[in-house]
């Protein structure tokens, strides 16, 4: 019989419904929890990394951002710069301050005034030990002009300026170990005593007058021979106008040299610090891919165990009518379920990571969508990269070979 | 010979068939065989350790290809075949016992008999369906959701022949089906080949129990490659 048919007798082709296909791919990881759960964690380190880290930055920039409308983004600073008279402080016009009043969109301004002195809890601590809080002079507008708001007690007001009386910022007082302006605590401004009437709330805006402690102008004056001219003076303008205004603060505060007058958005500044705060953000999403590499390698390992060990059975799927196409199909689903358990465990573990950060911070919760859908797909990708090689091998292995008794 | 016995379709047939094994030195494990099995004949291969019977078996079910000579399995010529029309080919026209049983550990009774369905794209209905029938017929209805670890050995080679069976092969081939079992268990797997054969299957079956083979219709003998006694077709 070697008359060669002109058109076999074939059988029809094997083929596996959709719906059988995640059925074929997780026999083995069913039947061998314990091993898919440890190869699982190795993603699922990885994609929490990835999920948290980026929750975390995204909940410290919606943070900021909405720190930073609270606080107001229509504040501006206005600075003297550096003067070049010889030896001379630089100072804004005397007059600096009523002039900036005048203009119309202007809201608030108050200016602050360096006070040659320290602050000591008392006349027993050295002179020398500044504790490094910056005394300045300032007037009763500052709050508002500013941004600044108490913690507890009051602010200097147009009584209590022509005393000694002055008010801390957060820093200074927990650098003098004062919690609370009650009234009887004193501090002591070489040979002179003033009483506490009022701590400052962190300000967020402007955090360097944090360790700044505050006194009236007029007592500034008669004690230290403080100079009336603002160093700086904040300003609150309309929204609407903030660059028109901006435009002619220069001026208006040193009409002789508007060019050395520096006006800054203090909202700005630190949206640009926080900005080039990244490089932590990036070196920990390295991190994160690092162990997502790792993971997709644990993986690829596990797999080309499975295959090894389940020889046999790829024999028998063979001998029961499976093509080379469906073996490769079912580990590369068998690592790609994996590394999703994985990726969802991950992103799971990822935003828990977060709302915790974010509770122990106190700050505004924020988790992109996108970062969800990247954990769930950088997943995918690896399980698919990791079961590429071994599912081959396994679609590789002759029949007769597979099913011989080892 | 069998040649003449022309008449009856042949489910089987072998010219000349060659089989080497590649290395140093290469095994010739199946030296020039010609053999024709016609439909619903049971068959016993029997011969000495190393003889090429399970070469043959190999060959026969289209796990492998011959280096020379022609197989032609259900009117099928396998060396005309890309490798997914002889997984086609095994998954609807063969069904395969094997001497260790086989079945996956994950999967329990009726879902180790299924398999062979849900390579052939049936709906997981039908697959319960002919699966219960299958298992029904090896006397093991009652065992379809235990999983293979809590079988008996006699209950997990019933179980491989259900999963054999299930796809309704036109031929069934079995590498010494018993010989895992006790004597005993070994008889009664014996005895539901031969109801199978009795309803019309047909059977090709190695063995090395001179007893299980003297009870077949029909023995090919083997040794050193060659079929050296194949009794006439009794069709
Ligand atoms: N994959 C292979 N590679 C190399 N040699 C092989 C391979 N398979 C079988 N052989 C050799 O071919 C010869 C025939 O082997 P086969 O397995 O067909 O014998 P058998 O008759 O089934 O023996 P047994 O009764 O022990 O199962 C033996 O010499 C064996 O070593
Ligand atoms: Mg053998």
């Amino acid at each position: 019989m070697s008359t060669k048919r002109p058109k076999p007798d074939r059988a029809e082709p094997s083929r596996v419904r959709f719906a059988d296909v995640f059925g074929i791919g997780s026999v083995g990881i069913r039947t061998r929890k314990l091993r898919t759960a440890l190869t699982a964690i190795g993603v699922a380190i990885g994609i929490a990394a990835l999920v948290s880290v980026m929750g975390i930055s995204a909940s410290s920039k919606a943070d900021l951002a909405a720190q930073l409308d609270a606080l107001g983004t229509n504040r501006l600073e206005v600075q003297a710069g550096s003067s070049f008279a010889p030896g001379g402080t630089a100072t804004l016009s005397d007059v600096a301050i009523p002039m900036i009043r005048r203009i119309g969109a202007v809201t608030s301004a108050s200016g602050i005034t360096t006070v040659t002195t320290s602050v000591r809890r008392n006349d027993f601590v050295d002179a020398t030990v500044t504790n490094g809080i910056a005394v300045n002079a300032t007037d009763p507008f500052f709050l508002g002009a500013s941004g600044a708001t108490l913690a507890s007690g009051r602010f200097i007001d147009a009584a209590a300026q022509n005393f000694p009386n002055i008010v801390l910022g957060a820093t200074a007082a927990q650098r003098l170990a004062i919690n609370v302006a009650n009234g009887r605590t004193r501090v002591y401004l070489n040979g002179n005593w003033f009483d506490v009437i009022g701590i400052l709330k962190p300000i967020a805006i402007l955090p360097n007058l944090d360790s700044a402690a505050f006194i009236g102008y007029p007592i500034a004056a008669k004690l230290f021979a403080t100079p009336a001219a603002p160093a700086t003076v904040f300003v609150l303008t309309d929204p609407a106008q903030l660059d028109a205004v901006r435009g002619i603060l220069g001026a208006t505060a040193n009409p002789e040299s508007p060019g050395e007058v520096s006006v800054s958005r203090p909202s700005d500044v630190i949206a640009a610090k926080k900005a080039a705060d990244t490089s932590l953000t990036a070196l920990l999403l390295g991190l994160g891919g690092i162990a997502l590499i790792v993971g997709g390698i644990g993986i690829a390992n596990v797999m080309v165990i499975s295959v090894l060990e389940r020889r046999t059975e790829i024999g028998v799927r063979r001998a029961l009518g499976a093509t080379k196409r469906h073996i490769r199909l079912q580990f590369v689903v068998e690592a790609v379920l994996l590394s999703l358990l994985g990726g969802i465990i991950g992103v799971a573990l990822g935003i828990a990571v977060t709302v915790g950060y974010t509770k122990f911070q106190h700050i505004v919760l924020s988790i992109p969508a996108l970062s969800l859908a990247a954990g769930i797909g950088a997943a995918l990708i690896v399980g698919a990269l990791a079961g590429i090689s071994p599912a081959a091998r396994a679609a590789r292995l002759a029949p007769a070979d597979a099913i011989r008794p080892a | 010979m069998s040649e003449a016995a022309g008449a009856a379709r042949a489910v089987i047939e072998l010219h000349d068939v060659v089989k080497e094994y590649p290395g140093s030195p290469p095994v010739r494990a199946l030296d020039g065989i010609d053999l024709r099995v016609a439909y619903g004949e049971f068959v016993a291969i029997v011969g000495p350790s190393g003889s090429g019977k399970s070469t043959m078996l190999n060959l026969l079910g289209a796990l492998d290809r011959p280096t020379s000579g022609t197989v032609a399995i259900d009117g099928t010529e396998i060396s005309d075949l890309r490798d997914s029309e002889l997984s086609a080919l095994r998954g609807r026209r063969i069904g395969f016992v094997f001497q260790s049983f086989n079945l996956i550990d994950g999967l329990d009774a009726i879902e180790n008999v299924a398999l062979g369905l849900v390579y052939a794209g049936l709906s997981r209905k039908i697959r319960v369906q002919r699966s219960v029938e299958a298992l029904e017929r090896v006397g093991l209805a009652h065992r379809s959701d235990h999983s293979p670890a809590r079988l008996s050995g006699g209950e997990r080679q019933r179980v491989a022949i259900a999963r054999a069976i299930v796809t309704e092969p036109a031929l069934l081939l079995a590498d010494e089906p018993t010989g895992n079992l006790d004597t005993k268990t070994g008889e009664t797997i014996i005895e539901t080949f031969r109801e199978l054969h009795r309803d019309g299957s047909t059977i090709l079956l190695i063995t090395h129990d001179q007893a299980i083979a003297g009870a077949i219709p029909r023995r090919v003998t083997m040794r050193d490659g060659l079929i050296i006694d194949t009794e006439a077709v009794v069709v």
